[in-house]
């Protein structure tokens, strides 16, 4: 008897979640969901933490200024942990289980590439606000996926030209050995290319982010002799790169960088900076500008106490940008959504927000950077901007 | 491109001291217990960290923090098998539990690590300034380095050679039976050995975090080509693991090179310690150990 009443129990303990977990109707619905995947554990977990403070700026402020269709505006908040399996696991989850119709994520690529398909078969437009990856624009269900960043070829463009510009004849590459640094080798060398520039790439180097010890690598690109190094790294291995190139004596010739390598974080440790404010000659990071650029900062170093870093404003962006959409498709509806975003066109903290057929980003804004020396910062040492150039596609 | 091989080399010398120092407890504690110990890895992070705690919190540099580091990273080892190992052997535990064993600890004070220090990287603040020799950039760092392998090499062999307890751990190694059955205290041999090999983690760790960067998986990022060293050089066998040291550090430095000249990424430079390991096991699985018989 004891038995069977156990049974009973665990049938109904089984089933408890299931009616908790059924989706509910879209007649009782109170609020605008939208979806927030971003990676606020793993790898990336402390940039997505302060992205996700980026999407929640926005999501009051669209609540302030009435919502969307007349109701308010809930983030349906999940984390991917920065493991593609994880993302998109959580993205079925949001689709499914909270009936959600557009996402504002993935952050990676890796969780891009495998949500794209299935935002097409569900019918739910994805909107990233720092996926580069060019492969995601060559994926099947490419159209269902936005992004409010820049592409890696764009920012391997103006990369380019100013190897070009500079003068420089003999280029070596050391890039994290991923579609992110492969990419962004391969846009500059093909820009390179397409603008008849006279110089030789003499090294190319894919590294492994894991390794973190790269004097082989390092002593490689001194035998090629080249006279600028492009560097694409993120921020712990950028460390070690750049101190143990500071030891390997790579400091007496010009390098460049990327978004990548942007940030105070390279500052801890003290050879990587001191060879970061001697040898880089310029890097880039998209950037926005205008108005709502300054709206967007002001406001979030109110709210947060610091000021927002990379992606924090291409998240903004990506919720303001779904909100717009639904309200100008005037339905909750993701095919309705989806051409709503085509046709798009509003100044966002990255700029005008405007995508092409594919999801993709029309023009923006680079900046040019470098590091100097700065006694009032902890570290001794900041970034700094040198000029911001425009581009477009 | 001109290969500048004589820094090449000087490099391998540098990954192979590193490889070495870590790769004696692993050889010598495998050798006495018959288990391959995989928390070894985390007794080169605990290493690093007590390293930066010591010389970066305390202040007190790192000529210091490398003594007190090879002490208190010494002394967790000695835990580790007073507490975990020996009792689990005592109870008849294989290879195979032993080592799950040891791999579940690995575990267990990779996190405590992490959650005692966080998982963001730390960096030793003392700048080594590179300066060239001849066709070598070297820093004090990489000399110190080479240098704590080469003492090491030598007072390990002269301990083996020549001391009552090097001779008690040679005999112990090769047989255990007849070395209780001559009246040596086995288990006082396993511990000195346990605190020697874990300590000189710990030496390694600091090297490693002073090199690179610390975090709780510091020991675990190097553990795999420290694994192949002790297989090809021959589980238990010193003199086998110097030799091991150096031929992996080599090879790990010229299949950079080799690797960028193909135009392939060097994250398969780990995949060459691997090929020496598999390798070594299928060919020659007793290592280089028949070599060095005479010992």
């Amino acid at each position: 008897m004891i038995k069977k009443l156990l049974l009973v129990v665990a049938a109904v303990s089984l089933l408890v979640p299931m009616v908790a977990c059924a989706p509910s109707g879209p007649a009782e619905e109170e609020t605008i969901k939208i979806g927030c995947l971003l990676d606020t554990t793993g790898g990336l977990g402390s940039m997505g933490t302060r992205i996700l403070n980026g999407a929640r700026l926005a999501a009051d402020e669209i609540n302030a200024a009435g919502g969307v269709l007349g109701k308010q505006v809930e983030l349906v908040e999940e984390d991917g942990k920065t493991e593609a399996d994880a993302g998109f696991d959580r993205i079925k989850k949001m689709v499914e289980i909270d009936g959600v119709k557009v996402i504002a994520g993935p952050m990676i690529t890796g969780a891009s590439l495998l949500a794209i398909p299935y935002a097409k078969e569900q019918q739910v437009p994805l909107i990233s606000p720092s996926a580069t990856g060019i492969p995601l624009s060559e994926k099947d269900g490419t159209e269902w996926f936005f992004r409010t960043c820049l592409r890696d070829d764009a920012q391997g463009f103006v990369l380019a030209d100013i190897i070009a510009d500079k003068g420089y004849t003999k280029l070596a590459t050391i890039v994290l050995n991923n579609t992110y640094g492969k990419g962004l080798e391969e846009a500059i060398v093909g820009r390179l290319q397409a603008v008849g520039w006279q110089g030789e790439h003499v090294a190319s180097v894919h590294y492994d982010e894991g390794t973190k010890e790269y004097r082989g690598e390092l002593q490689g690109i001194k035998d090629s002799n080249p006279d600028v190094v492009f560097c694409c790294s993120y921020c712990d291995d950028g460390i070690i790169i750049f101190k143990q190139a500071l030891d390997i004596g790579l400091d007496d010739i010009a390098w460049m960088g990327c978004d990548g390598n942007y940030g105070s974080g390279l500052f801890a440790e003290p050879s990587s900076a001191e060879f970061m404010e001697k040898t880089f000659v310029a890097a880039t990071r998209t950037v926005g500008s205008g108005s709502v650029n300054e709206h967007f900062n002001t406001a979030y170093e109110e709210k947060y106490g610091e000021a927002p870093e990379v992606y924090c404003d291409t998240m903004y962006d990506a919720v303001w940008a779904a909100a717009n959409a639904i309200e100008a498709a005037g339905a909750y509806d993701g095919d309705a959504i989806r051409v709503a975003l085509t046709e798009l066109n509003f100044d966002g903290a990255t700029g005008q927000i405007t995508f092409n057929e594919i999801g993709d980003r029309t023009a923006g804004s680079f900046e040019i950077w470098h590091v100097v020396k700065d006694d009032t910062t902890e570290t001794g040492y900041k970034n700094a901007a040198i000029e911001v150039v425009d581009w477009s596609m | 491109m001109t290969i500048n091989w004589a820094q090449v080399l000087f490099n391998s010398v540098v990954t192979g001291s590193f490889y070495l120092i870590g790769a004696v407890g692993i050889t010598l504690t495998y050798g006495l217990s018959n288990f391959p110990n995989f928390a070894h890895a985390e007794l080169i992070t605990s290493g690093a960290f007590i390293g930066y705690m010591v010389a970066e919190q305390l202040g007190l540099g790192i000529p210091v923090a490398l003594v007190i580091s090879f002490l208190c990273t010494g002394i967790v080892g000695l835990l580790c098998y007073r507490c975990i190992f020996q009792p689990l052997a005592k109870k008849g535990a294989t290879i195979i539990h032993l080592m799950v064993a040891s791999i579940a600890l690995g575990f267990i004070l990779r996190h405590s690590i992490g959650a005692v220090w966080s998982w963001e990287p730390l960096y030793f603040t003392s700048t080594w300034r590179a300066f060239t020799v001849g066709p070598l950039r070297v820093t004090w760092l990489w000399l110190g380095l080479i240098f704590a392998a080469l003492s090491l090499a030598t007072a390990m062999h002269f301990v083996l050679v020549k001391t009552k307890i090097g001779k008690a751990i040679r005999a112990t190694s090769s047989n255990p039976e007849l070395a209780l059955a001559s009246g040596i205290n086995i288990d006082k041999v396993i511990w000195v050995t346990w605190f020697i090999g874990a300590g000189l983690a710990g030496i390694a760790g600091i090297f490693r975090g002073a090199d690179t960067q610390i975090w709780p998986m510091t020991g675990w990022d190097a553990i795999l080509p420290i694994f192949a060293v002790a297989v090809l050089g021959g589980i238990g066998n010193f003199y086998g693991a110097i030799a091991a040291a150096f031929i992996i550090g080599l090879a790990e430095n010229i299949g950079v090179v080799g690797l960028t000249i193909l135009g392939l990424s060097t994250t398969y430079r780990i995949g060459i310690a691997f090929l020496i390991l598999i390798i070594t096991l299928i060919v020659r699985p007793q290592g280089l150990a028949m070599l060095f018989r005479r010992t």
